[in-house]
C-alpha cells in the first residue's frame, strides 16, 4: 500500500515537474503583446542595460504605443549568437554595430537596413559626428548605423608612478621615442628580493592577440599587418619585423618584460610590479580597485612615435543598426533617433564611453578629467590593423597570433615566423569575400 | 503462450520473443521519438551542409565532397589540429581512467569521514570553467605564481606553462586532470564499486584469498563494464574538447593546443565556414564511431555482464 | 591473530586516511584560493606578493553581487530547468537503458550504437537546425528547448546517461527477474521492484551528474533564452561577470569568485544529498521476496 502512494507521489512529482515548466514558459512569451514592440539586443554592462532600460521608459512616455525590449547577450557571445540569430530569422529589431564584432558584414550580407532615406526625411542633423564615425558606419555609401560612442583602440602608455620615482627616472611624456621606452624599462627591471631573478619589469609590451589587432606599435614603426586597403600582407615588412622583435626583445634579450597569458595584461600592471603597459580608455576599468589606483600611482599619456610618428590603430565606432527582419523599422528608428539625440548621447558618456560627437568630446576634454590623451588620439586615428577588405578580419587575426606565439616565448626570431605566416595571411586576403 | 515461456532465457539468442520484443520497443520509445524528432534532422542537415559553401547567412551552394577534400589533402591546420587532439587523447583516457579508478578505490574504503573526502575531491569539477582558468592563469603565472615560487625555492627554474608552445599542452593536461580526476568519472568507479555484492568477496575470503585475489578475480571483472564505458565516454569527450583550451589559450601558442573543436568552432563562427565546419564534424564522427565499434567488438573478450542477454 | 588483524587494520586506515589527506590538500588548494579571494578585496585580490588569507574578510561582497545582478530571479530560473530535467532524465533514461538491457527485439544492437553516435557530432553543427526545429514549434525564448529533451532521453548528457544505466542494469543477474516474473511480476514491476533498488549508487551518480550539467550549461541557454527574466544563472553571471569589465563599474575579479561560490552550491547540496544513495553491502541472496 504504501510502496503504490510512493509510486502516485513519484508520478505526480515527474508530471508537474513537467507542466511546471510548462506554465513558467508560457508566462515569459505573453509579455511580447503590444502594439508596436522593439526588441533591442546590448552587449555589456548591467550598468548599460540599466541605462537603456531608463532611457526605454522615458521614450515610452513620448511613444505609448512603442514598447522598447532590452536583451542582454554577452560580449564573446555576441557574435556567435548573432549568425545563430540571423541565420534562423530570429534576431531582434536593433543589433550593436562595431567593426571589431560584425560590421561591415551585417551590412554586405544585407541583414541590417540603410538609414539614408530615413536621415533625409527627417532631416537628421550629423554634422556634429566625428566624419569617420560616419564613414566606418557606412558600407558603399550607405549609412547602417547612428554611432554613440568612437574611439581610438589602445593609444595610451600607463605607468606606475612610484616606481618611476623610485628610480629616479621622469615620467613618460608623449615625446617619448621607442628608444626612450626601452631605456626606461630597463632601468625599472630589477630584482626586489635578491634571489637571482628578476621580479620587477619595466614593461608589459602589447603582444597579446587584443593588442595585434590595434598593433600602434607595429604602425608607428612603419609598419603593418594589412595594407590599408585590406587586399596586401605587409606581414614581411621589414618595419613590421622589426617592431614585433623590438617587443619580443625586451622580453628575452632585456629582461625587461614579462610573458603573461592573454586577459591578465592589467591585472598584472596592477599590482605594482610592472612599469608600464599599453591600452585603451577599457583598461582603466580593468585596473579600478587595484592597489595603484587605490593609492593614486597611476599616470598615463601617449604610446612614443616611432619612425612613422604616433598613429594609434583600433579605432572604431559602436552604435545601433536596424534588423532587415525588423517588421516595424519605423518605430525602430524613433528609437534610435531618441537614443541620440547630444543630452541622451551625454547620458551615455557618463556611462565612460568616448562620446561620437565632437562637441561632447570637447566637453570632455575641457573638463579635465585625464580624457585628454584619448581625445587627442582619435586625431589621424586608424581602423583595425587587420581590416580585410573580404571581411576575414579574424581568421588573419588567428594566424598572426599563432604565429607570433613562438616569437614572444624566444624560439622564434620575428623575421622567421612572419616570413612563414605572410604567405598565408595573403591567400586569405585573396579569398572571395564570405 | 504460458507466462513463463514468455521470458525464458535464451542462450542462443536466434529465437526472439515477441512479446519481450514489444516490451523492449515500448521502453526505448521516448528515446527513438525524441531521436527522430530532435536529433535525426540536425544530423542529416548538418550532413548536408558538409557538402556545400555554407556559411549561416547566405543559402548554400552544392559542392559535392570539396571540404572533405580540402581538409584532408590540403589543410595543415587539419592535421595539426588532430594531432594535438590525438596526442591529448592518448595521454589523457588512459591516465584520467586509471587515475579516477585510483580514487574510487580509495574513497572506497569505508572509515569514518569517507564522505567529506569523496565531496572534498569532487569540488575541483564543479568550480565553473572561466573561473578554473582564472585559478590556473595566476597559480602557472610565470612570473607572480606560487607554482614557480615554490620550484625557484627547490632550485627549479620554472617553466612560462601556457605560454610556451611545448609547456601549453602539458599544462591543459594537468589542469584537465586536476577537474576530472575526483569527478564524475570517479564517481561512476564508486557506484560501480558499490555495486558489486559484498558475498562474492566472502566467497574468495573462504578461500583464503587476500586484497589482491579479491580485486583481480572480483573487482576488476565486475567493474569491466564501468571500465569500458569509461572509455568509450573519455576517447569521446576527448575528441570534443573544447572549452578548456578555448578560454585557457585561444588553441595557442602557436597552435600547441589547437584542438580539433576550436578548429571546428573558429571555421563554423569566426571564418564563416559552416559547411567546412561541418565535414570536419563527420570527419570527427567518423573516427568517433569506428573507434567505438571496434571497442564495443573487442569489449566482448574482455567485459563481463553478469546480466547479459546476447 | 586477532592482534595483527587489528594491527593491519589500524594501518590500513592511517594509510587511506593519509593519501586522502595529501589528495585533498594538493585538489583543494586551488579551489580554497578561489574561495578565500572570494572575500578579499579587489586590491587584496591583485597584490603581489598573493597572500593566501584575505584581511581584512569581506563578507560583504556577497551583498554586492547580490545588488547588482538579479540573483534570486537566475537562481529560480535554473532550478525551474534543473529539477524537471533530473526527474525527466533519471526517469527516462533508466526506462529506456533498461529496454537496452533487458530485452531483446530486432535492431537492438543498431539502435543502441546510434544512440550512442548521437554524442559525437559536435553541438557547434547541430546548433542551428536543432533550433529551427525548436523555432517551428514556437519554443523559442522558453525554457521548455532545454527541458523537453530530457523526457526523451536525447539531448544534453541524454545518451551518456542511457549507455551508463545499461552498462549498470548488464551486470544485476538474471535470475532476480526469473525469479520476480515466477512469482508473476511484469517488465514495470521488476524495473520498480529489482532493477532500481539494485542500482541506486548509479540513479545517485547519474543525478548528480545530470543536475551538474545542466546547471551549468552555458551554451543552450545562451541560445535559447533572450530576456534577462528567463535567464539562468551561469548565463546572468557571466553577462555580468564578463561584461561589467567594459564599462565604469568596479573590480570584479573577486566578485567572480562569489559567483563561482554560490554557482557551486546548489550542486554541493545534490551531491552531499546522492551519496546518501552510496549505499554499499547489498546481498544478491536476499532480493527474491
Amino acid at each position: 500500500m504504501k510502496k503504490r502512494k510512493m509510486i502516485v507521489f513519484a508520478l505526480v512529482l515527474f508530471f508537474l515537474s513537467g507542466s511546471l515548466s510548462l506554465i513558467y514558459a508560457g508566462g515569459a512569451q505573453e509579455k511580447e503583446e503590444k502594439p508596436v514592440t522593439i526588441r533591442q539586443a546590448i552587449f555589456v554592462s548591467p550598468a548599460l542595460v540599466e541605462y537603456n532600460k531608463k532611457m526605454a521608459e522615458k521614450f515610452n512616455k513620448l511613444h505609448p504605443n512603442i514598447t522598447v525590449i532590452i536583451e542582454l547577450v554577452g560580449f564573446e557571445d555576441y557574435l556567435m549568437k548573432m549568425q545563430v540569430d540571423l541565420a534562423t530569422g530570429t534576431a531582434p529589431d536593433i543589433i550593436y554595430i562595431n567593426p571589431s564584432i560584425n560590421f561591415p558584414l551585417v551590412a554586405y550580407k544585407g541583414f541590417v537596413l540603410p538609414l539614408d532615406d530615413y536621415v533625409k526625411k527627417d532631416n537628421f542633423d550629423m554634422s556634429d559626428w566625428y566624419p569617420e564615425a560616419v564613414e566606418w558606419a557606412s558600407f558603399e555609401g550607405k549609412l547602417y548605423g547612428i554611432a554613440q560612442e568612437f574611439g581610438a583602440g589602445e593609444p595610451a602608455l600607463y605607468y606606475n608612478t612610484e616606481l618611476f620615482d623610485e628610480a629616479g627616472l621622469s615620467y613618460p611624456t608623449a615625446d617619448w621615442t621607442y628608444n626612450d621606452l626601452l631605456e626606461a624599462a630597463k632601468k625599472l627591471s630589477k630584482d626586489t628580493d635578491n634571489d637571482g631573478k628578476i621580479d620587477q619589469y619595466g614593461i608589459l609590451p602589447p603582444y597579446h592577440r587584443r593588442h595585434l589587432s590595434n598593433n600602434t606599435v607595429v604602425r608607428s614603426f612603419g609598419g603593418g599587418w594589412v595594407s590599408d586597403d585590406g587586399k596586401t600582407s605587409l606581414a614581411n615588412m621589414p618595419e613590421t619585423i622589426e617592431a614585433v622583435q623590438f617587443m619580443a626583445d625586451l622580453v628575452n634579450v632585456y629582461n625587461a618584460a614579462p610573458l603573461q597569458p592573454e586577459g591578465s595584461q592589467e591585472s598584472t600592471f596592477g599590482t605594482g610590479k610592472i612599469g608600464m603597459i599599453n591600452g585603451g580608455l577599457f583598461s582603466q576599468i580593468f585596473l579600478m580597485g587595484s592597489k595603484l589606483v587605490n593609492e593614486g600611482k597611476l599616470g598615463w599619456t601617449l604610446m612614443p612615435k616611432g619612425k612613422a610618428g604616433f598613429i594609434s590603430g583600433g579605432a572604431g565606432f559602436g552604435g545601433n543598426g536596424i534588423t532587415s527582419s525588423c517588421e516595424n523599422p519605423d518605430a525602430a528608428w524613433e528609437w534610435i533617433k531618441f537614443l541620440s539625440t547630444k543630452e541622451n548621447l551625454r547620458g551615455y558618456m557618463a556611462l565612460g564611453y568616448q562620446p561620437a560627437l565632437m562637441s561632447l568630446a570637447d566637453e570632455l576634454e575641457k573638463s579635465d578629467s585625464g580624457m585628454a590623451v584619448f581625445i587627442d588620439a582619435v586625431k589621424g586615428a586608424k581602423p583595425s590593423g587587420t581590416s580585410c577588405a573580404n571581411l576575414r578580419d579574424s581568421e588573419v587575426l588567428e594566424l598572426l597570433t599563432q604565429a607570433l606565439g613562438d616569437v614572444w616565448a624566444g624560439r622564434k626570431s620575428a623575421e622567421e615566423a612572419l616570413n612563414v605566416v605572410h604567405p598565408k595571411i595573403q591567400e586569405v586576403l585573396d579569398m572571395p569575400a564570405p | 503462450m504460458g507466462k513463463t515461456e514468455l521470458f525464458l532465457k535464451h542462450k542462443s539468442g536466434k529465437v526472439l520473443n515477441r512479446s519481450e520484443a514489444r516490451w523492449g520497443i515500448i521502453l526505448i520509445s521516448p528515446w527513438l521519438i525524441g531521436f527522430l524528432t530532435l536529433n535525426l534532422f540536425p544530423m542529416l542537415a548538418s550532413l548536408f551542409l558538409s557538402l556545400n559553401e555554407y556559411n549561416l547567412l547566405s543559402s548554400p551552394s552544392f559542392i559535392g565532397f570539396k571540404n572533405y577534400i580540402d581538409a584532408i589533402l590540403h589543410k595543415e591546420l587539419f592535421w595539426k589540429a588532430l594531432k594535438v587532439t590525438g596526442v591529448y587523447t592518448v595521454f589523457m583516457v588512459p591516465v584520467n581512467v586509471t587515475g579516477s579508478l585510483l580514487f574510487a578505490l580509495l574513497l572506497n574504503k569505508e572509515v569514518k569521514g569517507i564522505k567529506v573526502y569523496r565531496t572534498l575531491l569532487f569540488l575541483p569539477s564543479i568550480v565553473p570553467l572561466i573561473a578554473t582558468v582564472l585559478i590556473w592563469w595566476t597559480l602557472l603565472n610565470p612570473v607572480y605564481g606560487p607554482v614557480n615560487y615554490h620550484l625557484a625555492k627547490l632550485g627549479i627554474s620554472g617553466p612560462i606553462w601556457l605560454s610556451d608552445s611545448s609547456w601549453a599542452l602539458p599544462s591543459i593536461i594537468f589542469i584537465s586532470l586536476w577537474i576530472g580526476l575526483g569527478g564524475i568519472g570517479c564517481m561512476m568507479f564508486l557506484a560501480g564499486l558499490q555495486s558489486i555484492p559484498v558475498n562474492l568477496y566472502e566467497v574468495v575470503e573462504i578461500d583464503g584469498g587476500n586484497a589482491w585475489h579479491k580485486f583481480i578475480h572480483i573487482t576488476l571483472p565486475m567493474l569491466s563494464p564501468t571500465i569500458f564505458f569509461m572509455l568509450v565516454i573519455n576517447i569521446i569527450l576527448s575528441f570534443q574538447n573544447f572549452a578548456l583550451p578555448y578560454i585557457a589559450t585561444q588553441g595557442g601558442p602557436s597552435y600547441a593546443t589547437f584542438f580539433y573543436g576550436i578548429y571546428i568552432y573558429r571555421e563554423a563562427f569566426s571564418n564563416f565556414r559552416m559547411g567546412y565546419a561541418s565535414a570536419l564534424a563527420w570527419i570527427l564522427f567518423t573516427i568517433l564511431i569506428l573507434l567505438t565499434y571496434y571497442q564495443l567488438k573487442a569489449s566482448k573478450r574482455w567485459v563481463y555482464y553478469e546480466g547479459e542477454k546476447i | 591473530m586477532a592482534l595483527g588483524n587489528r594491527l593491519r587494520s589500524w594501518l590500513n586506515k592511517v594509510l587511506v586516511y593519509s593519501i586522502a589527506s595529501f589528495l585533498v590538500v594538493l585538489f583543494l588548494m586551488p579551489v580554497l584560493w578561489a574561495v578565500l579571494s572570494s572575500l578579499k578585496t579587489a586590491e587584496q585580490f591583485m597584490e603581489y606578493p598573493p597572500r593566501f588569507f584575505p584581511s581584512p574578510y569581506v563578507w560583504s561582497n556577497y551583498i554586492r553581487v547580490w545588488e547588482l545582478t538579479p540573483l534570486a530571479i537566475y537562481f529560480r530560473n535554473s532550478l525551474f530547468i534543473a529539477v524537471p530535467v533530473l526527474l525527466g532524465r533519471l526517469t527516462v533514461s533508466s526506462l529506456v537503458a533498461y529496454g537496452f538491457a533487458r530485452f531483446r527485439f530486432k535492431g537492438r544492437n543498431f539502435l543502441f550504437i546510434i544512440m550512442l553516435s548521437t554524442m559525437m557530432l559536435p553541438q557547434v553543427v547541430t546548433m542551428v537546425p536543432q533550433f529551427l526545429i525548436f523555432k517551428s514549434m514556437g519554443l523559442i525564448n522558453s525554457i521548455l528547448p532545454l527541458v523537453i529533451p530530457a523526457f526523451f532521453g536525447v539531448g544534453l548528457g541524454g545518451p551518456f546517461t542511457i549507455f551508463v544505466f545499461r552498462q549498470f542494469f548488464m551486470t544485476l543477474p538474471l535470475d532476480l527477474d526469473e525469479a520476480a516474473r515466477i512469482d508473476g511480476a511484469g517488465p514495470l514491476l521488476i524495473y520498480w521492484k529489482i532493477i532500481v533498488p539494485l542500482s541506486r549508487p548509479a540513479f545517485a551518480a547519474l543525478g548528480i551528474f545530470t543536475f551538474f550539467i545542466t546547471w551549468n550549461d552555458y551554451l543552450g541557454p545562451l541560445i535559447y533564452l533572450r530576456t534577462e527574466q528567463t535567464y539562468t544563472l551561469p548565463l546572468g553571471l557571466a553577462s555580468f561577470l564578463y561584461y561589467s569589465r567594459l564599462t565604469p563599474s568596479e573590480p570584479i575579479l573577486n566578485l567572480l569568485m562569489v559567483a563561482t561560490v554560490i554557482t557551486a552550491l546548489p550542486v554541493i547540496t545534490i551531491f552531499v544529498i546522492g551519496q546518501k544513495y552510496y549505499v554499499k553491502g547489498m546481498t544478491l541472496g536476499g532480493m527474491k521476496g
